[in-house]
Formats: structure tokens, C-alpha cells, sequence
């Protein structure tokens, strides 16, 4: 508009000012309208429709002020808390003083779809948000109002809950978000237990009452008819293996296999000595992980017991010769083993190349008797692996044992697969005297599993 | 004599050292003398009931139960204890299976529940998830993200054993 307002008259330009703010509130109105045709309606029946969300006190809402002043099916309209906040362009501040909204768990599971559809959204993943929308929109129609509602409630209550995204309080009682100092976890229903880490995210927004649905409609899911605490029964019979592949089989599978009481067992015939030090209790040890046992398994070191730790090393050695002009080298192999056991023994070979290493595990036992074989003792402190006491088997040589010290890691395909080399001594036994041994060639020790090595474990 | 009603109509007339080791017919017959009207089990049909007397009919002289100590791994409590006939036992089609797991543990039945419930283990064990799935007629019902964490999870699985 280039009209030169000092030239107008006064009434003409607070007529204008009346006629713009009207065709505002017009199009706001409109706005409204077509998003919750349904709120239009006068009379008891929108709010019949609404029941499940307690109306806000409208009175604390500011920006509904110029609204109010118009006519009066709008200023009813405004009464209905779905309003203020079905317009997302526009900012809304909330006081902190407005109830918390309760919803049922419909509604609940339906607002956790809702949320991670915007997520996609956000993503770029339009297609899956869709997919998402669509799912959050049959379990409730009314699904984008309620999530609305929530968003301003967070954003007028920043600090009274820390979880930023929105996620964690929309899961109401079924789910109890534990604060623990930055480590996001969940509290499971019930006897469930504890969950932390990368799992919380994804299980967060399931639903509760999570079934085994069919693959074959046909047919039934005769698993299907044991209550949770049988199923937990059965998979007390699984070890750690077979136990996470069910819980790769769905959602509930899932579930259930997080329950504390199958991996607090684990944990409890692990983590004893010698693979935790005398003071520590399995117990105190969940404490550091907030009391997710599965937790412990997975991330706290542990020597494996169900196999064997080897070592390939090489050297070259220069070769005699009689001519001057060949030079011969050799390429030395040798290998290192490890295997230990559950009482604090450890065995350890050294073994020349010839022998199949598959030959040489069978033959890996206490009773063993030969050059380079020596036993001793074992503990872990951390991640740190103490051995020693390495007596010669032959007996040839008494007067020296030897030690190491290993440092126990993880490496990318498996777990707690690997030791490496930090000290190794001859300890002279009368004066205890430590003298290192030179390491020059020695490489990582690497884990392999031996079946029979697990069942005697 | 104790006799039963199962949920189907039929009666079932055992003696009592058969009967009594399921807790709740002990129970409900209270250790006292020959019961005169039968005991009604509405939770369990007559197929289920003939195979879980057949359970109690096999194992009428077993000593009683040793106690296991606490913690000690069902994994290993169940290389106790399950014979050659047990085994037998148990091979059955999979919704017998599950209908007589319900019933051991309703009529309070321990060691069948153990054995039942360590059978359907033993069908998990060593299958992929995939396996797993189609065996128990299962959908899978995870989402795309879900199932990219699943390739992680897998990959752990294999790797977590100890």
C-alpha cells in the first residue's frame, strides 16, 4: 500500500486498523476450522469428542487475548485448549501453572507414532513419516492435537524435565524415566528391570501390551497363550546367544528378554572371582550400570572362559649359508596360547609352527607335560589382566616363574576378544626378583571359541 | 482314589501318590482320606490331563526333588533330572506343548513345567531369529530403523556368548 498515512484521516486509519485486525482473526479463525472442523461445532457434543483432555485454563493463555474480543462462537471456540495450539507456525508461551495433561494409553501410544513420524520428518524420511503419520492417526484421530498440547507443555516447562525430546515424558506411568546423571535409561514395567543405552530410544516409544501377532493368519501362535513370567521361564533355559536372537524376533520377544532376573543369573555366575577382585559384589557392579544387568554382561570386562587366546607371532631368522652369494631367511612362526578357568588357573603354551593349532587345543589341559607349557594363576582387576605363578611344567627349570600383565579389549566382531601385551617377567622365585622378558615379537593374543572348552566352563 | 473333572466333562480316577504330585489336587484334597465328590479342573481338557497322569504315572517312585542351590543356571539344572523318557515325553506338536506347560504350572506341577518349558528352549536354540519367527508363527513387526539396530544386535549376538 503507497497511500501517504499523514495525509488520511484520523477515522479512516483506525478504520483500517479495525478492518485488518477482523480479517486476522477471519483467517485465523479459518485456520482453525480446517484443521478441527469437528471443534467448530457448538454445543455438548465437541466436547464430548474432547473428553479425554481435560480443558486448559484458558485465562493463562496470553495470546488468546485478541482473539477473545471477537464474536462469540469464537471466543466459545477458544475454550477448547486444542486451539491455541493447532496452529505449530505460530509460538506459543504456556505458563508453567497449567495442568499436566493426563492421556489414556491410546492416546499415549498414539502421540509416541505421532512423535517419531516428525522425527522422520525431520530426517527427510517422508516416506516412513507417512507411514507413521498414518498408523498414529488410526489408533487416535484426535493424535495431533494431543502431541501439540504436549510440545507447549514441554517447551513452557523446560527445566522441570530434563529429556529433551519429548520422548520420555509422553511415556507416562508404564514407562519410568529414571534420571541417572546423562545415561538415558527406562524403568520396565513391573518385574522387567532396567534398561539403559541404545535401546531405551527404540523401546520408549512401543506401545504397551505388546502381543505375538501371527505371520500365517491361518494359524495360531501357540506361544502366544504363555503369560509373560512362563515365557520368562523358558528363557532361563537360554544362554546369552540364543537369548538376544529371540529378542531379535519382535518387539515383544524383546521385551521379554530384558526381564533383570535372566541377566542378573548371568551376571551372577560370571562375575565372581577371579574375574572381578574379592571386594566387588556382582550387585554393587549393576549400581554402575544402573542396575541393568544385561549392561554389565555386555560392557563390563570379563576373561572369556569358553575358548582360547593365541598369539601368532613371526620372526626371521638369517640362515646359514655356504655360498656368498645365497642369503637364506627364514620365516619363524610360533604360536602363544591361553586358555583359563573358572578356579583362577591359566594355562600357557608356547608352541613351535608344525603342529596344527587345532591338534594343540585339544591337547590344552592341566595335565599337560611339555616344553613351554607352563601354569599358573590368573585375576582380573578392570580390564586389567593379572597372571602369575607361570610354573615350567617339566619342572626343569624351578628357579624362575614368570608373569604378565595383559590389558583385556574389545575388538570390532566380538567380545572381550582380545589381550595385549603390557608386561612380562621371569621372576627369580628365591629373591623375587622381576627381570622383563624381551616382547620384541609379540603380538596381540586374539580369542577363538572352542566348543568343548564352553560346556566344561 | 482321587478322582478329577477336567473342562471337557471327562473324569479321571488316579491314585493318590499319582494324583498328590500335582500341588493343587494335594491341595485341594488336603492329604486327608479318599474324596468323595471330584475335584473340578476347569483349566485343563481331558488330552492334556491323559498326558500330564501319564507324567505323574512315570514318575510316582522319583525321590523328591533335591534342592537346587540358589543361582546355579537353569541351563544346568536341566542336564539334571531329564531322562531318556522325558525326552520322549515331551516331543509333541507345539500346541500341546504350550496347553501342557499352562496346565503344569496351574496344577502346580514342577518338574513337568521344568521339562516343558526347557523343551520349548530347546527349540530356540541355535536358530536365527528368522527361524525362530517362522517356527512360533511369529511377525516380525519392526520398523525399518528398528530393524537397522537389529543387524547391530544380531552382530552381537554372535558375539556376546561367553
Amino acid at each position: 500500500m503507497t497511500v501517504d498515512t499523514l495525509a488520511e484521516p484520523e477515522e479512516l486509519s483506525r478504520f483500517r486498523e479495525q478492518w485488518k485486525q477482523e480479517v486476522q482473526q477471519r483467517k485465523q479463525a479459518l485456520l482453525i476450522g480446517d484443521e478441527h472442523l469437528i471443534t467448530l461445532k457448538p454445543g455438548p457434543s465437541s466436547q464430548q469428542v474432547h473428553g479425554h483432555i481435560p480443558p486448559l485454563d484458558s485465562s493463562t493463555s496470553k495470546s488468546q487475548e485478541p482473539l477473545a474480543r471477537v464474536s462469540k462462537p469464537l471466543a466459545e471456540l477458544n475454550k477448547e485448549p486444542t486451539v491455541v495450539v493447532s496452529t505449530p507456525s505460530k509460538p506459543r508461551t504456556r505458563s508453567s501453572t497449567n495442568p499436566p495433561v493426563e492421556f489414556g494409553p491410546k492416546l499415549r501410544a498414539a502421540v509416541e507414532v505421532y512423535h517419531n513420524a516428525v522425527t522422520f520428518e525431520q530426517k527427510g524420511d517422508l516416506d516412513e513419516a507417512l507411514r507413521l503419520y498414518m498408523k498414529a492417526f488410526r489408533i487416535d484421530p484426535h493424535v495431533d492435537r494431543a502431541f501439540h498440547l504436549l510440545e507447549a507443555q514441554q517447551q513452557a516447562r523446560p527445566h522441570s524435565k530434563k529429556h529433551g525430546k519429548g520422548k520420555s515424558s509422553i511415556s507416562g506411568k508404564d514407562v519410568e524415566v529414571l534420571d541417572s546423571g546423562g545415561t538415558p535409561s527406562f524403568k520396565l514395567p513391573e518385574s522387567h528391570g532396567v534398561v539403559t543405552g541404545n535401546l531405551v530410544a527404540i523401546i520408549a516409544t512401543w506401545p504397551s501390551g505388546l502381543t505375538f501377532e501371527p505371520e500365517d493368519e491361518r494359524e495360531g501362535v501357540a506361544i502366544s497363550t504363555l503369560p509373560d513370567e512362563l515365557l520368562v521361564h523358558v528363557l532361563h533355559y537360554l544362554d546369552t546367544t540364543s537369548l538376544e536372537r529371540f529378542g531379535l524376533v519382535n518387539r515383544k520377544s524383546r521385551i521379554v528378554t530384558l526381564d533383570s532376573s535372566l541377566w542378573r543369573e548371568f551376571v551372577q555366575t560370571t562375575y565372581k572371582p577371579p574375574q572381578i577382585s574379592d571386594e566387588e559384589e556382582p550387585e554393587a557392579l549393576a549400581e554402575t550400570y544402573v542396575g541393568d544387568f544385561r549392561r554389565v554382561f555386555i560392557e563390563h570386562p570379563r576373561v572369556r572362559l569358553d575358548g582360547v587366546y593365541i598369539a601368532i607371532c613371526h620372526y626371521v631368522r638369517r640362515g646359514l649359508s655356504e655360498s656368498a652369494w645365497v642369503q637364506v631367511n627364514q620365516l619363524i612362526t610360533y604360536h602363544r596360547y591361553l586358555r583359563f578357568y573358572p578356579d583362577g588357573t591359566v594355562l600357557s603354551l608356547l608352541a613351535n609352527e608344525g603342529r596344527e593349532p587345532q591338534q594343540i587345543i585339544a591337547s590344552l589341559k592341566p595335565t599337560l607335560c611339555e616344553k613351554g607349557f607352563f601354569v599358573g594363576t590368573w585375576y582380573l582387576s578392570g580390564s586389567t589382566l593379572h597372571i602369575s605363578n607361570l610354573t615350567d611344567s617339566t619342572g626343569s627349570t624351578t628357579r624362575y616363574t614368570f608373569q604378565m600383565i595383559l590389558e583385556l579389549k574389545s575388538k570390532p566382531l566380538g567380545r572381550w576378544n582380545r589381550l595385549d601385551f603390557r608386561a612380562y617377567d621371569s621372576v627369580e622365585v628365591e629373591s623375587g626378583e622381576c627381570t622383563p622378558v624381551a616382547l620384541k615379537h609379540d603380538r596381540p593374543f586374539w580369542f577363538s571359541k572352542v566348543r568343548s572348552f564352553a560346556t566344561e566352563a | 482314589m482321587v478322582t478329577v473333572v477336567v473342562s471337557d466333562g471327562v473324569t479321571f480316577t488316579m491314585e493318590q501318590d499319582v494324583a498328590f504330585q500335582c500341588g493343587l489336587i494335594a491341595d485341594f484334597a488336603g492329604g486327608g482320606g479318599d474324596q468323595e465328590e471330584p475335584i473340578p479342573i476347569q483349566a485343563v481338557n481331558s488330552t492334556v490331563m491323559r498326558k500330564v497322569i501319564e507324567y505323574c504315572e512315570h514318575h510316582r517312585n522319583d525321590p523328591p526333588q533335591p534342592e537346587v542351590p540358589e543361582g546355579t543356571p537353569l541351563e544346568r539344572k536341566d542336564r539334571r533330572g531329564r531322562d531318556a523318557w522325558d525326552k520322549q515325553f515331551i516331543q509333541v506338536e507345539q500346541e500341546l506343548l504350550f496347553e501342557i506347560i499352562l496346565a503344569a504350572n496351574y496344577l502346580n506341577i514342577k518338574p513337568l513345567l521344568d521339562l516343558g518349558c526347557s523343551q520349548v528352549a530347546e527349540m530356540m536354540k541355535g536358530k536365527t531369529p528368522a527361524e525362530i519367527q517362522q517356527m512360533f508363527n511369529i511377525v516380525n513387526g519392526f520398523t525399518a530403523d528398528e530393524e537397522a539396530q537389529n543387524g547391530e544386535g544380531e552382530e552381537k549376538a554372535r558375539n556376546l556368548n561367553s
